[in-house]
């Protein structure tokens, strides 16, 4: 990792809250329900609760946790494919002194932002690649919608990412839906990075995929990561994966971060008995 | 029992300028309307039938082409359909016509200020072969999102080298929405561009009526390195009027080879008897 | 004087409707408007329902010239319905006043108000009575005089009843549902919007073709929906007195206004079971009611519409669920349109797609060689 120690992180959110109900006085005014994540009054359920991220250009970010635990809710309001409850987020595009809350923005300038400023994988590639049409038509698409206009340099740029993601030039023409699982996320991290977005989010990337293909996957993201000094936040429930990647990690728990810091220690010396089970299922 | 003048009664008919009006303030834009049911079938031309009816007065005189002619069985029906609930002058003559309605051509002859063109449309969502839901379509218009139309003209160009997809190629319209021009061949497309005249689309089963009003630019979509290309006949001419640069038929010469004749026959006719008529 | 415009298209169609004509006429026999009142008259009930216009001697003359085909009868019917101004809009019909020809409930045998068969197919052989062959207006006299009641016909007064879903929530079995005093919307009036309110929603569905609601209608129930048992829980058919306002008084007081007529109908409440998660996160079964109404006795068609009423206002994956997939595809002047229109030229568009075609090609051959 290389901070420069006077940037303001470059992603940053603070009291993020996800609330599937009403909410009643018991659980809104403590801010979630005392045990799990659903309140025993009302049943509302509270995915995420007050949770906080900051991320640093260059900078890996693991959120672990088990199913259920709301890391994916909490990835999907950083990816503005959900609204919170409450709460607010800066992306840094403009420089340190970029305070717009994006959680703010129109559909329009989240469309923008989806397209050119956060890159998303997700775990199953049917939900973001059209897997009809051909590979380069995928890497196309979101240049298409950041206003490029020339077939010629489009086609020559998704060569150069499929290339990049090891997909053989023979195969660029071919629909998504011919190929296996593990070409499928190569090709959706490739149409991720097309815009050159500073952020890349990964939800459960490697997920249901054989392990030898898994390490094959997480060695591009690394090397594709370093080379371009993007800012990742990849959710696992897999410490294994978040071993390898992230620099700083978040455990998250019935929607709460109930631990965090640099990877190494929390793997070496986790301090809350959950942390500590989930370290021990590793060994 | 006798059915009022045009047909509709007074009220639909205010419905459907009114919509047209609207269409006209914002070019291009698919304005919805309560299609009513008319005495020929959706598909057939109740949209532009609708709007035809909606516009005419005692004064005007019409004229009905159906892919090219005015001898199209549809075109007669319509026309027939017109003519017996209003009385109104009907006529071939591009030239003599205040009122056009029109399935899938633009007249050869370039239309004046003083004239209407009605186009009827099938199928009047442009981002409709990429995004079947209405709703989606409706909020990719409003925030100007047409990465859809672009990709589909993308893959084709992969595919077959070219962006010009058949006819219905879709527009740009003042630099704000794109349209889908109803299934008028490509060469068509040129001239809704800074036309004189204003057209206006209707659509009747899918309840839509647009307009594009006269002095408006009109782009076809296509690439800054692939330009849209019109159809090409080669060098072929009309062989009735020896015309070239304008929409073709192809006809079997019954010997084996092929025979092209201008698709807009009340302008061949026209334009033959410019040459001087042997009559 | 010089070339002129060949006139093959006029005299071809002159042509073909003469045909159609001479079809219609060729046996030397027509149909009189009032033998098909009389006797066709669940075919005049959909052609009415399915064309939102109650006009028994229209309808009759468009079956007539529809050679009794339903769906040109409609599309006959609709056409006609464009041309006629909107005067006045009634006053909404309370159809707890329905007087009633026939009353069922599926859910309670003693159903206050009681059971009430009146005519109804449900419980006929469908044999064919060869001794109808030949029957003659005399016949036909003759046996209607054989079966007229005896008894004296209660009068209409008797003949109303509360309706089931009223008692259920006056006993609290049924959430109550406040009136919504919304103007409702009228899709032919104004262009359909999705999301639609449900009274759009309705509306479309009561104007659907017959088929169309009965076959998606019986989708859901066999398990391309929400594999509920819904139960009938009312089907009542009878007469719903109409009446308009008075357009010079200042309110709308129900004194002042003037009845214009009855019209027949059908009106449908099923009962629908639905699991609910309480606020204190307790599992519950409670009923939904899913709502069928359509001009003249159509009691499939109520049914029908009144399971897409219940899988409309609930979310699903099956295409039951989808409003765009229900209400876009269910009109028959719409659906039969479009599919006819296939049979319509397209020569310059195909002559498009040829160049098209034909240019690729020759790109392609230009890329080989």
């Amino acid at each position: 990792m290389n901070v420069a120690p006077d940037m303001p992180p470059r992603l940053e959110a603070h009291g993020i809250h996800v609330r599937h109900g009403p909410g009643c006085d018991r659980c809104l005014t403590g801010a979630g329900p005392e045990q799990g994540n659903r309140c025993a009054a009302c049943g509302t359920v509270h995915a995420v609760r007050q949770v906080d991220v900051q991320a640093f250009d260059g900078e890996v970010l693991g959120i672990v946790g088990e199913s259920g635990s709301g890391k994916s809710s909490l990835l999907r309001t950083l990816a503005l494919e959900q609204a919170p409850s409450a709460g607010m987020y800066l992306i840094r595009e403009d420089g340190p002194d970029d305070h717009q809350n994006r959680f703010d923005a129109s559909d329009q300038a989240i469309r923008r932002l989806r397209n050119e400023t956060i890159g998303l994988v997700r775990q199953h590639a049917h939900e973001t690649l059209r897997m009809r049409l051909s590979a380069t038509g995928n890497i196309a698409e979101t240049m298409l919608a950041a206003g490029h206009r020339h077939v010629g340099r489009m086609r020559e740029r998704a060569a150069g990412l499929l290339d990049d993601v090891s997909i053989a030039r023979d195969r660029h023409l071919d629909a998504p839906a011919t190929f296996s699982g593990g070409m499928q996320q190569r090709v959706q991290i490739a149409r991720a990075i097309a815009n050159n977005p500073p952020v890349l989010l990964l939800d459960e990337v490697t997920t249901g995929l054989d392990l030898s293909v898994q390490a094959r996957v997480l060695d591009l993201i690394q090397r594709i990561q370093r080379e371009r000094q993007m800012t990742v936040i990849l959710v696992s429930h897999d410490l294994a994966v978040v071993r390898m990647l992230a620099d700083r990690t978040l455990v998250m728990r019935h929607g709460q971060v109930i631990e965090h810091g640099l990877t190494d220690r929390i793997l070496e010396d986790p301090h809350m008995p959950y942390t500590q089970e989930l370290v021990q299922s590793l060994l | 029992m006798k059915h009022p003048f045009a047909f509709l009664d007074e009220g639909s008919k205010r419905e459907i300028r009114r919509a047209a009006f609207k269409a006209v303030c914002i070019p291009g834009y698919q304005v919805p309307f309560a299609s009513r049911e008319m005495p020929i079938a959706r598909g057939w031309g109740t949209g532009g039938l609708q709007l035809t009816l909606a516009l005419i007065g005692p004064q005007d005189t019409l004229k009905v082409i159906d892919q090219g002619t005015d001898e199209s069985v549809n075109a007669v029906n319509i026309r027939r359909l017109v003519h017996a609930t209003t009385g109104v002058q009907t006529t071939h003559h591009t030239a003599d016509a205040t009122l056009i309605q029109s399935r899938h051509r633009v007249p050869d002859r370039p239309l004046s200020a003083k004239q209407i063109l009605v186009l009827q449309v099938p199928i009047p969502e442009p981002l409709r072969r990429v995004e079947p839901r209405e709703h989606v379509t409706r909020k990719r218009h409003a925030e100007a999102d047409y990465t859809a139309a672009y990709l589909a003209l993308f893959e084709r160009v992969l595919k077959y080298g070219s962006a010009s997809a058949g006819a219905d190629h879709p527009v740009m319209v003042a630099g704000r929405h794109v349209m889908a021009p109803s299934p008028i061949p490509r060469l068509d497309n040129e001239k809704l561009h800074r036309a004189e005249h204003l057209t206006l689309l209707g659509a009747g089963r899918e309840k839509k009526i647009y307009a594009v009003p006269p002095h408006t630019e009109v782009h076809s979509l296509a690439f800054d390195d692939v330009p849209f290309e019109v159809e090409s006949f080669g060098d072929q001419a009309c062989s009735t009027c020896g015309t070239t640069g304008v929409f073709l038929d192809e006809f079997d010469d019954g010997d084996g080879g092929t025979l092209y004749r201008c698709n807009d026959t009340s302008e061949c006719l026209a334009r033959l008897n410019a040459q001087g008529a042997p009559l | 004087m010089g070339y002129v415009a060949v006139k093959g298209g006029s005299d071809a169609i002159a042509a073909s409707l003469a045909a159609v004509e001479r079809k219609r006429l060729e046996r030397g026999l027509t149909l009189d408007l009032a033998r098909i009142q009389a006797g066709l008259r669940p075919l005049l009930d959909q052609v009415m329902s399915e064309a939102s216009l109650v006009d028994e001697q229209a309808a009759a003359l468009a079956v007539k010239q529809a050679q009794g085909s339903p769906e040109e009868a409609v599309f006959f019917l609709r056409a006609h319905r464009s041309t006629l101004p909107r005067l006045h809009t009634t006053a909404t019909l309370d159809t707890a006043s329905m007087l009633l020809e026939r009353r069922i409930s599926a859910t309670f045998k003693d159903v206050p108000g009681g059971q009430i068969l009146g005519a109804s197919v449900d419980y006929l052989h469908r044999l064919l009575r060869f001794e109808l062959m030949n029957e003659t207006d005399a016949d036909a006299a003759h046996a209607a005089a054989s079966i007229l009641p005896t008894e004296a016909a209660p009068s209409p007064a008797d003949l109303t009843a509360p309706r089931v879903s009223d008692v259920l929530r006056r006993e609290g079995l049924l959430p109550d549902v406040p009136p919504d005093p919304t103007e409702p919307a009228d899709v032919t009036t104004m262009s359909l919007s999705i999301p639609a309110p449900r009274s759009a929603r309705l509306q479309v569905l009561t104007r659907g073709q017959t088929g169309t609601v009965t076959s998606l209608g019986y989708a859901s129930l066999r398990g391309y929906g929400p594999m509920l048992h819904p139960t009938v829980g009312e089907l009542r058919v009878g007469w719903l007195p109409v009446e308009v306002a008075d357009p010079m008084a200042d309110s709308d007081d129900e004194d002042e206004r003037y009845h214009v007529g009855h019209v027949q109908a059908t009106e449908v409440e099923t009962f629908v079971p639905v699991h609910e998660t309480s606020a204190d996160g307790q599992d519950r079964l409670r009923f939904d009611i899913g709502y069928g109404f359509c001009f003249g006795q159509n009691e499939t068609k109520a049914i029908a519409m009144s399971l897409l009423d219940r899988t409309l206002e609930t979310p699903g994956a099956a295409a039951v669920h989808d409003e765009e997939f229900v209400l876009l595809h269910v009109d028959s002047v719409e659906s039969s349109g479009f599919i006819s229109h296939l049979k319509l030229p397209h020569y310059v568009t195909f002559q498009s797609e040829l160049q098209a075609v034909r240019d690729t090609q020759r790109e392609r051959e230009g890329d080989a060689s």
